[in-house]
Order: structure tokens, then C-alpha cells, then sequence
């Protein structure tokens, strides 16, 4: 039901372009990532720390015997840390030319989402992860925050975490 | 309150006001000639707004209205008040054909409709309010004239005073956008008291899922979705009081209602919202100068509470500045 009503939303608006976010929960929040960047969903496993690294890198795993960094996502965005339980995943995405995994509380779902339902962030931030916002969209009363991937490090740090 | 309580809230706020101008507001920095003209009221150095507004040939400011005792507490009436915004969806259509005298509001059980007919209770009311005045008064001058009087001794002391341009944020334009007698919300947050002009008032929200977004600063508690548009929360303790805010204090606060700033989306959650009165101006310690406090448009003497001066408060929200930065 949901889904035909997202498609009818997909096909109407054609000058009103329709993206596609992925959601996921941080401390009971939802925030939502550009489809596009997302390559695939994990269940938490091991991360191996690295010695040295930022204080940001939680450590990195082994995807399929590739390296992937992943991103301390809580930490980023100045939240409390909080136990790993079943619902933890790790989304592994691509920014800046770099893949990388994300740990959040859990995945919810995949949401379509026109230009015109996006509203700007409230401009009032002044810290650096007032930049990770793209937008908020309300949703069945429920806000959800968009967040810029790419933004989610500044240029150094991306540079940063290419050597690691 | 305790006696004790009320006396050091009010010197709190009186303290506020008094704060010497400082660097960043130089524009609003108060001339000297000018304070040696006013005429301190013997209380705490301030000078009323009506006294420095006294007609020639009147040295005391006259006695505009007896009904000068706010009314007491009133949770109806606050409950009507308040209640007309959460069923606002449904009675959208009907809200702009009702109408409730502005005594209602303190003394029996009306259906208002919504918070933002305050605006129309207020201008109803002003009919009424100036009708009181000129029977009180016992003058044939109307209002309009009176004002204009008023206006005229307010320029010449400007030019007698040779003060410069009226610093942004100061009260002049606020004091003057009142009636003489007009009604003020107070409201609680962490057990301060503050009081906001009705005029200025956009509507009262009951607090319901605030989202947090990060990166934001301390005092900006987060999102509330009201009526298809994003609502920015402030915690008001944290933006009025930072010093003194910690985090004991935030943990015992308990936010239950938003107050919306004008019609702008900003609001400030409050604890507790105490009740609706009508003051006179001539109750308020108007602020004379810019100085730190923009926000803070006076203190009102008998509930010895700071009056908010909405429109200067929007501006540093939109800003992202606290109540201590300056604006520029």
C-alpha cells in the first residue's frame, strides 16, 4: 500500500525530482542517506580497532577481503555512545570517492522523497556537524533528518582516512 | 514566592537592565545628558516610560486606570486558551467567526477558540480600554491627540537630550506599539518567571515529540513539527539563564508547552504557563538603553518578572545568538 503510494509520488511529480533514503535510527532519531551511496547493509561484526587511528574510526572490518573503515556515526554527531545490540548495523557507503562503513542503531527503511518535501535545517548551527545536514523532511508526523555523506568529514579528514 | 525570592528575581532583572553598555553596541551606549535628565522613580533608578511621557503641566503621571491589580491566577482561563490550539486542525474553519470579550478571558469559562485570537481579543479590547481611559481621564483630548502630545515632548527631549540615533533593540518602538494597558502572558521556566506582551504572543504549542538535530547550540532543544512546518524549541532556561543553568538544573526541568515568538517559528518552552492579565505601561521598568539585553524589554514591577521584548528576541534566535552575545 505504501509502496504503491510512493511510486504514484515517484511517477507524478516528474519536474519535482523523487529521491530515493535509506533510514536509519541514532538515539532515537531517524535520519535518512541518499540512496545512491549506500552499497549494502550490514549486521554488526567484529571491528577490529587500529592503533593510531582518529578518534572518529571506530576500527575496520573485513568486507569480503576489503578493508572498510568504519565511522564512530554517534560520536560524528555528538551523541552519547551506546551498547551494540541486534538491531546495530553497519551501512557501508561511498563518499568522496572512498567506501566506508557507519555504524547507527538500526536500518528502518527506504523512503521516497520529493525536492519540494524537503525543508531546510534550522541555520542556527555553528558546530562542524551542523554541516552533515541536507535538509528535514516531516513524515507521518515524524521528522526526519537528511543527511550529507559527504560532509559527514571535512577535506582532511577524508584525506586522512584514505592513508589509514 | 517568598518576599525574600520576589526581591531578589526582581533585582535580578533590574540588574540586567541597569548592565552597563559594553563593547559591540556602541550605537546603543547611553548618553549622559540623557540619563541626567531622567527623572529616577526612588526605587531602583529607573525611569517609567509614562512618567518621562507626563503631559506639560502634569508632574505626576496620572492614575490612567484603577484596575491596575492584575488578576489572579486563572488556570481556565489558560486552559482556553491553550486548548483551542491542539484541536486547531479540526476547527480551522470555524476559528475566524468567534469572538470573546477580552474580560471573559480572566473572569468565566468561554469557548475561545484559539491562541492567536488573542491578537483579536486585544484589538477588540482596545475600544474598551481607551473608552475606560477617557472616562478616567474625564478629558475631551482623544487618544490620538494625547499621543501626539506625547510624541512631541518625546522629541523635544530627544533634541534636548541631543541623543543620536535610537540604538536597535531598545523598547522605544515596543513601548509605543502598546495601549497603555495591555495584556501579558507570564509564564514559568525554571522557576523564573517571564512575561511576554499578547500583542506579541503567536500561540501556545503543548510539547510533544521535540527531535533533536546536532550540531546545534545548548539552548536549541530541537524541531517540533506544528501544523506542517517545523517549529525551532529553545530551552529557554538554557538561553535566559546559562550561567546558571547546569545540568542538575536541566534535569529537574520539565518543558510542557512551547510559546510562539509572533509568527515567526521559533518558540520557547516553557514549564508552566501561570495566567493572562492587563497591566498598565506604567507598571513596567521599561529598559532606557541598548545594553546586553535586547531581549529583555523591561521588568514588570508587581510580579516582579522580566518582560520580553519578542521582536529583538527573534532576531538574535535567527541570528543563533545567545541572550548574552550582542548583536554585531
Amino acid at each position: 500500500m505504501a509502496d504503491a503510494k510512493n511510486v504514484a509520488a515517484v511517477a507524478a511529480g516528474k519536474d519535482d525530482e523523487v529521491l530515493q533514503w535509506v533510514t536509519f535510527r541514532l538515539d532515537n532519531e531517524t535520519y535518512g542517506i541518499n540512496v545512491m551511496q549506500v552499497q549494502e547493509v550490514l549486521r554488526y561484526t567484529e571491528i577490529a580497532p587500529v592503533p593510531g587511528a582518529p578518534h572518529y574510526v571506530l576500527g575496520i572490518i573485513n568486507l569480503r577481503g576489503n578493508v572498510v573503515t568504519v565511522i564512530d556515526t554517534r560520536s560524528r554527531f555528538g551523541l552519547p555512545s551506546a551498547e551494540v545490540d541486534d538491531s546495530t548495523r553497519i551501512v557501508i557507503i561511498e563518499a568522496e570517492k572512498q567506501v566506508i562503513g557507519i555504524l547507527v542503531d538500526s536500518v528502518a527503511e527506504v523512503v521516497y522523497l520529493r525536492g519540494s518535501e524537503i525543508d531546510n535545517a534550522p541555520n542556527v548551527g555553528t558546530e562542524e556537524s551542523a554541516k552533515f545536514i541536507q535538509g528535514v523532511s516531516n513524515r507521518d508526523n515524524e521528522l526526519l533528518i537528511l543527511v550529507d555523506l559527504d560532509k559527514l568529514l571535512s577535506d582532511e579528514e577524508w584525506m586522512e582516512l584514505a592513508q589509514l | 514566592m517568598s518576599n525574600s525570592v520576589d526581591e531578589t528575581v526582581f533585582n535580578y532583572f533590574s540588574l540586567l537592565l541597569t548592565e552597563p553598555d559594553e563593547e559591540g553596541i556602541s550605537a546603543g551606549k547611553p548618553d549622559a545628558k540623557r540619563e541626567q535628565a531622567a527623572v529616577p522613580d526612588g526605587q531602583n533608578g529607573h525611569t517609567p516610560a509614562l512618567k518621562r511621557q507626563s503631559l506639560p503641566g502634569q508632574s505626576e503621571p496620572r492614575p490612567v486606570i484603577t484596575q491596575a491589580t492584575p488578576t489572579p491566577l486563572n488556570k481556565l482561563a489558560l486552559e482556553q486558551l491553550l486548548a483551542p490550539v491542539t484541536e486547531i486542525a479540526s476547527e480551522v474553519g470555524t476559528q475566524t467567526t468567534s469572538k470573546v470579550e477580552l474580560k471573559t478571558l480572566d473572569t468565566k469559562p468561554v469557548g475561545v477558540e484559539t491562541v492567536t485570537q488573542a491578537k483579536s481579543i486585544q484589538t477588540k479590547s482596545e475600544s474598551q480600554v481607551e473608552q475606560k481611559i477617557k472616562e478616567k481621564l474625564e478629558t475631551s483630548a482623544s487618544i490620538k491627540q494625547e499621543e501626539a502630545v506625547v510624541d512631541k515632548v518625546e522629541l523635544a527631549a530627544a533634541l534636548q537630550t541631543q541623543t543620536g540615533a535610537i540604538p536597535p533593540g531598545v523598547t522605544e518602538q515596543l513601548v509605543e506599539q502598546l495601549d497603555d494597558e495591555f495584556q501579558v502572558l507570564f509564564f514559568k521556566v525554571a522557576g523564573l518567571t517571564l512575561a511576554v506582551p499578547l500583542v506579541s504572543l503567536g500561540g501556545i504549542v503543548k510539547v510533544d515529540r521535540i527531535n533533536h538535530i546536532m550540531g546545534r547550540p545548548a539552548w536549541y532543544l530541537g524541531v517540533q513539527t506544528h501544523r506542517d512546518s517545523q517549529l525551532n524549541v529553545v530551552d529557554s532556561g538554557a538561553w535566559v539563564m546559562p550561567e546558571k543553568y547546569d545540568d542538575e538544573l536541566a534535569q529537574s526541568v520539565d518543558y510542557q508547552y512551547i510559546v510562539l515568538l509572533e509568527d515567526s517559528n521559533w518558540g520557547l518552552a516553557c514549564e508552566s504557563l501561570v495566567n493572562s492579565v492587563r497591566i498598565l505601561k506604567s507598571e513596567v521598568n521599561w529598559r532606557t538603553k541598548a545594553g546586553k539585553r535586547p531581549w529583555l524589554a523591561g521588568v514588570v514591577k508587581e510580579q516582579m518578572c522580566g518582560i520580553l521584548h519578542v521582536q529583538a528576541l527573534i532576531e538574535l534566535l535567527n541570528l543563533g545568538l545567545g541572550s548574552q552575545d550582542s548583536i554585531g
